[in-house]
């Protein structure tokens, strides 16, 4: 797969996720009166404390990520159409966001499974677009490019 | 050099297959955001989280509004209490009861408080509105109206739909240690007065759809039903003021007896 490829499947899992992220926060503000959840504990796990980090709750902040890997696989996309594989700003910068979202969906899986002993499929979906998108990212080819001499 | 020379002259056909590729990326992306939309859309069509009161015919029974009639857990001496009215076979109601008001009970309404929670029947016309409040107001009659509250919500989908579901609440009576005789013996219009006095009750405050929430007296806006967390941010306003005015009380009596 070309990064091309890479980046445009980035950008279409991304915005699976904004759509995702957005139906949680629209659930947060009261938008929604409840979840569709299936047999899910995705009200157990909206409700718990972990719901907010830094004050903000976690869907707005996947949203906030979503966003950011959205536009950044979008524009850097379109770097690599016109700049060729010299481009590796889009790379980088995935490879960070990508590495940042995967650590801090595994530690919200972990506090489900670990602590709170429920789950929202909502935030396992998201988990699962995480990885994706990091594996996309693949931010170890990021720094193999970075490490190579220019020219 | 060669190597080059030849990329040059393969550039035109991967051009054409970029544009073809780029058309299926944009109508890839076209076609998530028109499924997103409408996806949320779609959960949208409920946001109204209550179902709308309609017409009940209790204006022949004579029962006057009773602020009594409810049923209530905690502390009688609660600085907060919360009243709800709600309909068994609501499907809203089940939806609030069946994580967010069991929740914020039994965090904040057991036996030591700190909240009071009373539970007011506000029939609506479903089939089986009043045979479903009759089975609560029997359950009652037994002490044990809460279980028999959760499990009615828990298996709405099983009564709601039969014209005759007296069995299956006698059924649930067994399951949660009532007496099956006795419970059967209640079944009759010896309830109906509270009932429809709740009902009552609940129309001289306005409720005109189930659930509808007031925490001391205050009408819950109807788009935080769902939100567990936007609830209990109001117990807690509320707990916090009768705190406040508490303290301000007893420094006030402090000052007089001085």
């Amino acid at each position: 797969m070309t990064d091309v490829r890479r980046g445009q499947a980035t950008v279409a899992l991304a915005l699976i996720g904004i759509f995702l992220s957005l139906y949680l926060v629209l659930y947060r503000m009261g938008v929604y009166g409840e979840l569709v959840c299936g047999s899910g504990s995705c009200e157990i796990v909206q409700a718990s404390s972990f719901s907010v980090f830094l004050g903000v709750p976690v869907a707005a902040w996947g949203l906030a990520w979503y966003l950011g890997v959205f536009m950044t696989a979008l524009l850097g996309s379109r770097s690599l159409d016109t700049e060729g594989p010299d481009a590796k700003w889009p790379g980088l910068m995935l490879a960070v966001l990508a590495t940042g979202g995967l650590a801090f969906s595994a530690y919200l899986t972990w506090i489900e499974i670990g602590v709170l002993h429920a789950i929202c499929r909502w935030c396992i979906g998201s988990a699962v677009l995480t990885v994706l998108i990091f594996l996309g990212a693949a931010p170890w080819r990021a720094l193999r490019r970075t490490r190579m001499p220019a020219g | 050099m060669s190597k080059k020379t030849g990329k040059q002259k393969a550039r035109p056909a991967p051009a054409k297959a970029k544009s073809g590729g780029n058309r299926t990326f944009y109508m890839v992306l076209a076609g998530i955001a028109v499924v997103g939309v409408g996806a949320l859309l779609y959960a949208g069509r409920d946001s109204e989280s209550q179902s709308p009161a309609t017409p009940f015919s209790v204006a022949d029974l004579t029962a006057d509004a009773d602020a009594n009639a409810g049923v209530a857990l905690g502390p009688e001496d609660a600085a907060v209490t919360m009243i709800e009215f709600a309909d068994f076979q609501c499907p809203h109601c089940r939806n609030f009861n069946g994580l967010t008001g069991r929740l914020l009970r039994q965090n904040y309404a057991g036996p030591e408080g700190p909240i009071r929670w009373i539970s007011y029947d506000f029939p609506l016309n479903f089939t089986n509105s009043i045979t479903s409040a009759l089975a609560g107001r029997c359950a009652e009659a037994q002490g044990q109206f809460w279980r028999m509250h959760d499990l009615l919500f828990a298996r709405q989908d099983e009564w709601g739909p039969d014209s005759s579901p007296k069995d299956k609440f006698l059924r649930y009576a067994e399951e949660t240690g009532l007496d099956r005789g006795e419970f059967e013996d209640c079944f009759d219009e010896r309830h109906l007065t509270q009932i429809v006095a709740s009902r009552k009750y609940g129309d001289e405050l306005g409720v005109n759809a189930t659930p509808t929430l007031f925490l001391n007296g205050e009408r819950i806006p109807l788009n935080t039903h769902g939100s567990y967390q936007a609830i209990e941010g109001l117990i807690q306003e509320a707990l916090a003021a009768s705190a406040a005015s508490a303290e301000a009380a007893e420094a006030s009596g402090q000052e007089t007896a001085e």
